[in-house]
């Protein structure tokens, strides 16, 4: 083809190339490590034709509200504020779904990869492109009394005022629940006002929650549920392809969040940290469940996804009480 | 211009002298000395060149106070080389979509590039600010206007640790609760005498972290009050953190306003004695208008403090809307040249017509 043809070509396809914006939520805005896969996120999706112009959000509600108005073609942010878009997807941050990293990465890889589970990512005119790891909630108690699900029992308890499930958590076991955001939080725990808080451990040091252990509180070492950070876009605005394509690259970066997961988990002093008593375990774990399937009535969670999280479990630990006479 | 005391200077004063005097000779001569350069090169070359041998030779009882700005110092070129890449990859991705994987290669070259500096960067910034807790404390006291300028200067190294580590990875792992630090440290300094920096320092952590500040203090209404401090005494660090606070929350708004407010403050000249703190804000918000520039134009700042427009230009109108000639007609409404055109030619004959020329198609 002659040059002069093969230049106008070139000149048409790049003046006809369209950046898709993709919102991000960070609370740490344009500084924090969200926005630094998004960096890694935005290249691979630029070696695939894809030019992403990436806007900070510090505020998560605003980013997803801007995605839903259709002021960016995808927005990342965590599964519980995307969970409109998509409840399989959320699923993935169950109560007590997924009990250990190793089991999450396991998991994240199989869905994100094989074509087999793809479905599980569209959802009406929306589609899932991406599941990282932000690491497990955690109970931050200001009283290391506090250590099986039946201390908690009239008990105020912050949970985020946007998700119905720490609220209904909060519920059924027995605490009072105070709702409060991510300003709110970390004054709420560290001055006393409330007893409890769930959160991953990526709160720890910004938010100094230190203040509210130094006097005999803990962090009990059992992951509650597993944070995700979602991306979910319009596909309509991407190539044909994307969204598989997209979390395939997610999948392989697991390991690479991981890093930031354990260096969170590695700030907190390691005599703040205690363990659930072996024997007060299965009653907990029990009791996730029958909040797990009453989430699953309401609609909240996704029953494939609970059996698939179940089996998860299962094929790791056939021994599991659940194992037997499985429900989910 | 003043020119930096020599790195053989400083070695004599290693050799020859002791700690504490080493710690006076930084306060009373080089801080004065380095703060005169604008040359943020000079600056940093210092840093490079003195830090180890500050740090070494004095070993059983370092100099903490001369660790705080060379290392300081030292963190700038570092920063400006990170910056630098991260420029260039940026510049990839915005001029060379059509080469798809080969250009994001070479974009992610450019990022890791830009994050190995930034940790470099990150971990001299922080040795700066570890070495200002170490000596000044995390109470306040009396100090002299001379240690008042080396205090600012390390929480002023203390945030770009945080931010630099952030751009490169959180390799160095600077805590993200320093910048919180440094807040309460900028309370021990009145912000009035030092160009609105210890309030536009706080603003910038209130901001960044949820729920960290007063609850009756906005954040960006106490950015306004610091920044039009630091613009009229002419040493404009402030308003540089409110530019770079603004992009960091995505405040675009914020941040056009910040630049344009920049840019108009640099026509009212710098203290002549604190150039290179006033230069080093102008790189930091020339950066951030780079980053917008490339973004919407592919190349850098044309004309700093003006919006980057899609035509390639500045995007403003360069007569601010108004009519330059005051609404009044020099010509009077009439032809000035009669009606006659004077550059006028004969016709060309109908087979010379330059091809394109209207009614070439007829």
């Amino acid at each position: 083809m002659p040059a002069f043809f093969t230049g106008l070509l070139l000149a048409a396809a790049s003046s006809t190339a369209q950046a898709q914006t993709l919102c991000v939520y960070d609370p740490a805005g344009r500084t924090g490590f969200v926005f630094d896969w998004m960096e890694s996120y935005k290249l691979n999706a630029a070696g695939q034709g894809v030019t992403l112009e990436l806007k900070p959000y510090t505020d998560e509600e605003t980013a997803v509200n801007d995605f839903t108005a259709g002021k960016c073609d995808g927005v990342a942010a965590t599964g519980v504020r995307l969970q409109k878009f998509n409840r399989s997807a959320y699923t993935l941050e169950a109560l007590s779904g997924i009990p250990n990293y190793t089991m999450l990465k396991s998991v994240l890889n199989t869905v994100q990869t094989n074509a087999r589970y793809a479905s599980m990512f569209t959802s009406g005119s929306y589609e899932t492109a991406g599941v990282y790891p932000l690491g497990a909630v955690y109970a931050f108690v200001r009283d290391r009394e506090i250590n099986d699900i039946t201390d908690f029992a009239g008990k105020r308890i912050a949970a985020m005022e946007y998700d119905a499930t720490s609220l209904l958590v909060v519920e059924r076991i027995g605490g009072v629940a105070v709702p409060v955001n991510l300003s709110s939080v970390s004054g709420a725990f560290n001055n006393g006002d409330v007893a409890a808080t769930f959160v991953p451990a990526s709160a720890y040091t910004p938010f100094e929650l230190w203040h509210g252990l130094e006097s005999g509180g803990a962090v009990v070492k059992y992951p509650l549920l597993q944070v995700t950070m979602q991306i979910v876009i319009n596909p309509t605005a991407f190539p044909a392809g994307f969204g598989a394509s997209s979390r395939t690259f997610v999948a392989s970066q697991f390991d690479v969040a991981m890093q930031t997961v354990n260096k969170a988990e590695g700030e907190i002093k390691s005599s703040y940290w205690s363990t659930m008593e072996a024997s007060k375990v299965e009653e907990f774990e029990r009791a996730m469940q029958r909040l797990r399937l009453e989430l699953r009535d309401k609609g909240s969670y996704d029953s494939d996804v609970l059996r698939l999280l179940r089996l998860a479990r299962c094929n790791a630990d056939s021994s599991r009480w659940e194992c037997a006479s499985p429900v989910e | 211009m003043t020119s930096f005391p020599s790195p053989a200077v400083l070695a004599c004063t290693l050799l020859m002298g002791c700690s504490a005097s080493l710690n006076r000779f930084t306060v009373k001569k080089v801080i004065p000395a380095m703060m005169q350069d604008a040359d943020l090169d000079m600056a940093c070359h210092f840093g490079k060149t003195v830090t180890s041998g500050v740090g070494a030779a004095m070993s059983r009882r370092p100099s903490q106070k001369a660790l705080i700005l060379s290392s300081g110092a030292a963190g700038i070129c570092a920063e400006l080389e990170a910056r630098e890449a991260k420029l260039a990859g940026q510049v990839i991705l915005a001029n060379h979509a059509s080469l798809g994987s080969a250009m994001a290669a070479e974009a992610t070259d450019a990022r890791i590039r830009a994050q190995r500096l930034y940790a470099r960067a990150a971990s001299r910034y922080y040795s700066a600010w570890l070495n200002a807790v170490d000596v000044y404390g995390t109470e306040c006291s009396t100090m002299s206007e001379d240690e008042q300028a080396l205090f600012l200067f390390g929480l002023i190294a203390g945030d770009l640790a945080v931010i630099t580590d952030a751009a490169g990875g959180t390799a160095v792992g600077v805590p993200q609760s320093t910048i919180l630090d440094v807040a309460r440290a900028a309370e021990c300094l009145d912000s009035d005498t030092w160009w609105g920096v210890p309030d536009a320092l706080k603003a910038s952590a209130w901001a960044t972290v949820p729920g960290s500040g007063p609850d009756d203090i906005d954040p960006w209404a106490l950015f306004e009050t610091a920044t039009a401090r630091g613009d009229a005494d002419g040493v404009r660090i402030a308003r540089a953190l409110q530019v770079f606070t603004a992009a960091n929350a995505g405040r675009s708004d914020l941040v056009e306003a910040g630049l344009a407010a920049h840019g108009a403050a640099q026509s009212e000249g710098a203290d002549a004695d604190w150039l290179l703190l006033d230069t080093y804000a102008f790189s930091v918000s020339l950066f951030e208008s780079d980053q917008l520039w490339i973004a919407t134009n592919g190349h850098r700042t044309m004309t700093f403090g003006t919006t980057p427009g899609a035509s390639g230009v500045g995007g403003e109108d360069p007569f601010g809307g108004s009519d330059p000639f005051g609404g009044s007609d020099p010509f009077g409404g009439s032809d000035p040249f009669g009606g006659s055109d004077p550059f006028a030619e004969p016709n060309p004959p109908q087979d010379e017509a330059p091809e394109g020329a209207p009614g070439d198609n007829q």
